[in-house]
């Protein structure tokens, strides 16, 4: 079938089948007026191939050009790259300078292979999810053991010595260093930071579990330590949901023993432990960012509160006047999120707002969608939950679902926000804009008066350039916020 | 290369090579098939998961009860983990139809891709068959549809076997979901009269395609892959998270393949729950 569309893709080709020489297959082509005699001796290994189109030469081309349709086919499928190699000893093999190995096979095989990485003196990055916590605990013991770093499993994004791995955007180098148990969080902060002017020198994920009790927070102390020795990072940046309370005293043990600066966001958490141990709390992504910026400039970091505070002013005028359109009847926000961390950071500003809001991740258990795939009032919902991806890509390279929802929502009456993130870098949708810009254009002829808030994490080096993104986004009438904590308050503004 | 799991429904012998893809390369001897697989694949009644399937290129290898060579290597297996393909009826006994319709219709028509059989279960997705060939085929699989529903089965499956997208038939997925389904309702209403239904259709729907003839084989024998075995559980489980993911799972075998497989699973409990036809047949 894939062939077929490949085949149907060529000029003057009005139609084409490509099925197994089954007879009943050759009963269907007959009765299409697609069989030919040289069909008749085939049986049913024999791979048919029909093609209908202007003149016999588009014909032949086709069949000349076959292989490279066959080649295309393989390439959409697998995107393979220069160097393939299809086990860890080969990897090894075609790169034996390699410090670094970045794991993404099926979970149940993920510790295994890591374990094989450590034990040849790799760091290991696991991007691969479904690991157990036993094998996580015993491949972070191994590893803490060697020196070596194990980020993941499921850590989604690291920025190492300048190269993005997985998830990650294409930010400047700097002297600000990052240990993250939270892949969007990560890919915002730096994301933000980059914009700013300043740059990274080291982000290392942890993977989320490791800040849970069972893993006792092993890897993202270690990394801690390694910031806190790597004479490049002047400033360290502290991301996670919250930890365990005893991974917690851990860090906060750890953070007393640094003399750089440290800035910490534990999403949701209480900040008090975090001043105790001599770190600075942040509150949303943004401000963690901001105040690392002026940190690494060696600016004071007094104004960075009062200037987000005029920044709430200029959004609570925004939302003034978008107010303005709005129907009556339109009183409800939807989320519809890529990013698990961005998808908190919403949940958590809108509660100071509006109150608690529906979620197939809610932070108040009463407010969890009985159906991730039908809002109630105030919802927002997280497309990479496994109720979404599994079996089909992450929604931060495959848009459609998230498409579908978005018109979804805005044929509801009752909305009036309709709340995105789109998240650029290595590793997603090479094209948002293409994708979203169509989806956006129906849902706002659908409800012309919906506001559509987005945010773009991403920087301008970025594969995809978050200005082209932003210009493409405004265009078909949504609106651009500077970060997600930004989008998330002007949709409570209005909503509010 | 090394063996990560076997089977448990192989027959020794000499396979010669069949057909080579990135994932899955198939042997073949006489009427049986072998597919040494990557993890991704997972496991199958003859399949052998293997860390590094694309690598292999051996034209023949020899299967015996303990040990699988080929030209490039020899490895002992008599240790190797062994899945095991079969389901035990207490672990499905207490499946509810109703549940199964109610929960797996809506995935499925969601989420199947649009030439799929999913079209015999929502009418809403004809328009997409446009080609004169899709045309023709939908017709053909509407009337084999249409045949079940008055109880000739066997009818039904003489339409739908062979035909189809894929390098194993859209019809012939389809049937291996029927048995699928079968083999649960044999084991839930012990109807023993199902044993041979299942029989009859495998004669009838087997050709000379092995890899689509394998299947059908193994769904006839109460054999599973692991993808269909690990739904069939979240079924009996009503967990509907796991329904959920098993079915996207299911769903990426090939462009159409899970797809029909699961289409032809849940209309043969669409057909039972309206008449009854199977529990007493």
């Amino acid at each position: 079938m894939l062939l077929s569309k490949e085949i149907n893709k060529t000029e003057g080709v009005s139609e084409s089948s490509v099925v197994m020489g089954t007879r009943e297959n050759k009963s269907i082509l007959e009765a299409s007026g697609l069989l030919i005699k040289d069909f008749e001796a085939t049986s049913d290994n024999d791979l048919l191939i029909c093609i209908k189109a202007d003149n016999e030469k588009i014909i032949q081309n086709v069949f000349d050009n076959m292989d490279s349709l066959f080649k295309n086919i393989r390439h959409n499928k697998e995107d393979t790259g220069e160097i393939s190699p299809k086990s860890f000893d080969g990897a090894i093999q075609s790169m034996p300078e390699a410090n670094l190995s970045l794991i993404s096979v099926a979970g149940k095989y993920a510790a295994r292979e890591a374990m094989k990485a450590l034990k040849s003196g790799l760091h290991v990055m696991i991007f691969s999810d479904n690991v157990s916590i036993e094998d996580e605990l015993k491949l972070k013991q191994y590893a803490a053991s060697k020196g070596l770093l194990v980020m993941g499993p499921d850590c989604g994004t690291a920025i190492i010595n300048g190269a993005p791995l997985a998830f990650a955007n294409v930010v400047n180098r700097g002297n600000i260093g990052i240990v993250a148990a939270s892949g969007t969080g990560l890919q915002e902060v730096s994301c933000i930071i980059s914009n700013e002017g300043a740059g990274i020198s080291q982000a290392i994920g942890t993977g989320g579990r490791d800040v849970k009790k069972e893993i006792g927070g092993i890897m993202f102390l270690q990394a801690l330590q390694a910031l806190n020795e790597d004479k490049e990072t002047e400033v360290i940046v502290l991301v996670s949901k919250p930890p365990h309370e005893d991974v917690l005293n851990k860090i906060a043990a750890e953070i007393k023993k640094i003399k750089k600066p440290v800035v910490a966001i534990f999403i949701g958490g209480s900040a008090e432990v975090i001043e105790k141990s001599g770190a600075i709390p942040a509150s949303t992504l943004e401000e963690t960012a901001l105040i690392a910026v002026a940190l690494s400039k060696g600016k004071k970091i007094d104004n960075i509160k009062s200037d987000l505070q005029k920044s709430d002013e200029a959004i609570k005028r925004q939302a003034t006047a978008l107010l303005k359109n709005k129907k009556t009847t339109q009183i409800y926000l939807r989320g519809l999120f890529s990013g698990g961390t961005l998808c908190d950071e919403t949940q958590l500003i809108l509660k100071d707002y509006i109150g608690y809001v529906y979620s197939n991740g809610p932070l108040n258990k009463d407010f969890q969608l009985k159906d991730a795939w039908k809002s109630e009032k105030n919802s927002i919902v997280d497309f990479g939950e496994d109720e979404f991806t599994v079996g089909r890509p992450h929604p931060m390279i495959d848009y459609t679902l998230r498409n579908k929802k978005i018109v979804e929502e805005a044929s509801d009456p009752e909305v009036a926000v309709i709340l995105l993130d789109v998240v650029l870098g290595y590793g997603s949708n090479m094209n948002p804009a293409a994708e979203l810009v169509p989806a956006i254009k129906k849902a706002k002829a659908i409800s012309p008066d919906i506001a559509i808030i987005c945010s773009i994490t991403g920087t301008e080096n970025d594969p995809q350039n978050r200005a082209d993104v932003k210009t493409q986004l405004e265009g078909a009438g949504a609106i651009v916020m500077h970060s997600n904590a930004a989008a998330s308050k002007l949709a409570a503004f209005i909503i509010k | 290369m090394e063996i990560l799991s076997i089977g448990d429904f192989f027959t020794p012998g000499t396979y010669q090579l069949h057909s080579h893809f990135s994932k899955v390369v198939n042997y073949s001897c006489n009427k049986n098939l072998i597919s040494v697989v990557c993890s991704e694949i997972g496991n199958g009644p003859v399949n052998i998961v293997v860390s590094e399937s694309g690598n292999l290129s051996d034209e023949k290898i020899i299967i015996s009860k303990n040990k699988i060579s080929g030209d490039t290597f020899s490895i002992d297996v008599s240790n190797a983990n062994c899945y095991n393909s079969s389901i035990d009826a207490n672990d499905i006994r207490q499946i509810d139809i109703d549940f199964i319709i109610k929960n797996l219709s809506p995935l499925l028509i969601k989420n199947a891709s649009e030439l799929s059989l999913t079209v015999l279960l929502d009418d809403s997705r004809r328009i997409n068959f446009s080609s004169s060939f899709e045309k023709e085929f939908l017709r053909k699989m509407i009337s084999g549809a249409e045949k079940m529903n008055d109880a000739h089965f066997i009818e039904a499956i003489k339409t739908f076997a062979g035909c189809g997208f894929g390098l194993t038939p859209s019809g012939d997925d389809f049937i291996t979901g029927m048995l699928n389904a079968l083999f649960i309702l044999r084991e839930i209403s012990g109807n023993k009269n199902l044993d041979s239904l299942r029989n009859k259709i495998l004669q009838e729907a087997e050709s000379e395609n092995i890899i689509s003839s394998n299947a059908m084989k193994m769904a006839a024998n109460g054999r599973f892959h692991e993808r269909m075995k690990n739904m069939i559980f979240a079924l009996s489980e009503k967990d509907e998270n796991k329904i959920h993911s098993n079915c996207h799972q299911l769903l990426t075998m090939g462009e159409t393949s899970g797809a029909d497989m699961l289409t032809g699973f849940l209309y043969t409990f669409v057909v039972e729950n309206r008449f009854n036809y199977f529990s007493k047949y």
